[in-house]
């Protein structure tokens, strides 16, 4: 299966999501103008990938998520938890926030709480 | 001349920062960077200053979106005509961010409602209306997730502020985030 890779834009994350070094990265912000549109392709390839067990770590290190991001990846991590469970593979969100981002730790918190199936772990920047 | 009487007003209103024109993508990244780099230059407060760019991005989209004046562009690209202005606010030693744009007269309604219901929720309340939209389906022909005045309020703090007036026989929605 191909790696997916985007560059970042001032409005769009870095994305890495490469299964031959099995890093998977989302770091940056996030507000597109149509943000459903931009992460269509994500959820999809995340379908492919995850069509069989398969354990990951997924690197979540974004700044900043704007309302229609916030329920984009609130559907990624439906479809991880829902192939967590059935699977039962095991899938760790390492979610990475700075001390100073109060919103984007309680976002996480907020994740964590609705996936029972996905492992959150919390890494604060250094 | 009315230079004076518009820099005395700017003055007296504690006006820091103001963009008054057309919005679009490249537009709004372009407003909300200039808007952060002028407040890192006054406010030492770090995480206060990212939650003033944070609700100006959200605003600025719903401008964007929203605004009665809105037109494509190109396929899934909006301009629309707006303004924002952020204020030194007395409240909580904070910032007011503001955005007008103007709307069709028969959305008014739905968009008080959204508001008051935001304004109206307690700290638990919060938490289960933010975990009710993000089930929701998004229907494809939305641009939003129906979170943005949330995410505007969660940086906000008070209940948002909004106002609607009519000018040159256009109706105008104003809203008010204190930071």
């Amino acid at each position: 299966m191909k790696a997916l890779t985007l560059q970042p834009t001032e409005y769009t994350p870095q994305i890495i999501l490469d299964p031959i070094n099995y890093r998977f990265v989302f770091a940056g912000e996030s507000y597109p103008e149509n943000t459903f549109e931009f992460y269509e392709p994500i959820l999809e390839w995340f379908r492919d990938f995850l069509s069989q067990k398969k354990d990951m770590i997924v690197e979540m290190e974004l700044t900043y998520l704007n309302s229609s991001s916030l329920k984009s990846f609130y559907d990624i991590f439906k479809f991880l938890n829902a192939h967590a469970k059935e699977f039962n593979s095991r899938i760790i969100i390492q979610w990475i926030y700075d001390e100073e981002n109060e919103i984007a730790l309680e976002t996480g918190q907020n994740m964590d709480e609705d996936f029972e199936h996905l492992t959150f772990e919390y890494l604060q920047k250094e | 001349m009315h230079t004076q009487k518009i820099i005395k007003t700017i003055d007296e209103s504690k006006i820091l920062f103001i963009y008054n024109g057309l919005l679009y993508q490249e537009m709004l990244v372009a407003v909300a960077s200039k808007a952060k780099k002028e407040l890192l230059l006054r406010e030492t407060n770090a995480q206060k200053v990212n939650k003033i760019y944070e609700s100006l991005i959200e605003m600025l989209h719903n401008v964007i979106s929203y605004s009665k004046q809105k037109h494509e562009i190109s396929s899934g690209k909006f301009e629309s005509k707006g303004s924002c202005i952020i204020v030194k606010s007395d409240l909580n030693d904070g910032y007011g961010v503001v955005c007008v744009n103007t709307i069709e007269p028969a959305n008014e309604g739905e968009i008080k409602r959204r508001i008051d219901t935001i304004n109206a929720l307690n700290t638990s309340q919060r938490k289960e209306f933010l975990k009710e939209q993000l089930k929701k389906i998004a229907s494809p022909d939305t641009r939003g997730a129906g979170l943005g005045f949330f995410e505007i309020s969660r940086r906000s703090h008070f209940p948002l502020r909004y106002d609607f007036f009519t000018l040159e026989k256009e109706r105008y929605f104003a809203i008010e985030a204190i930071i």
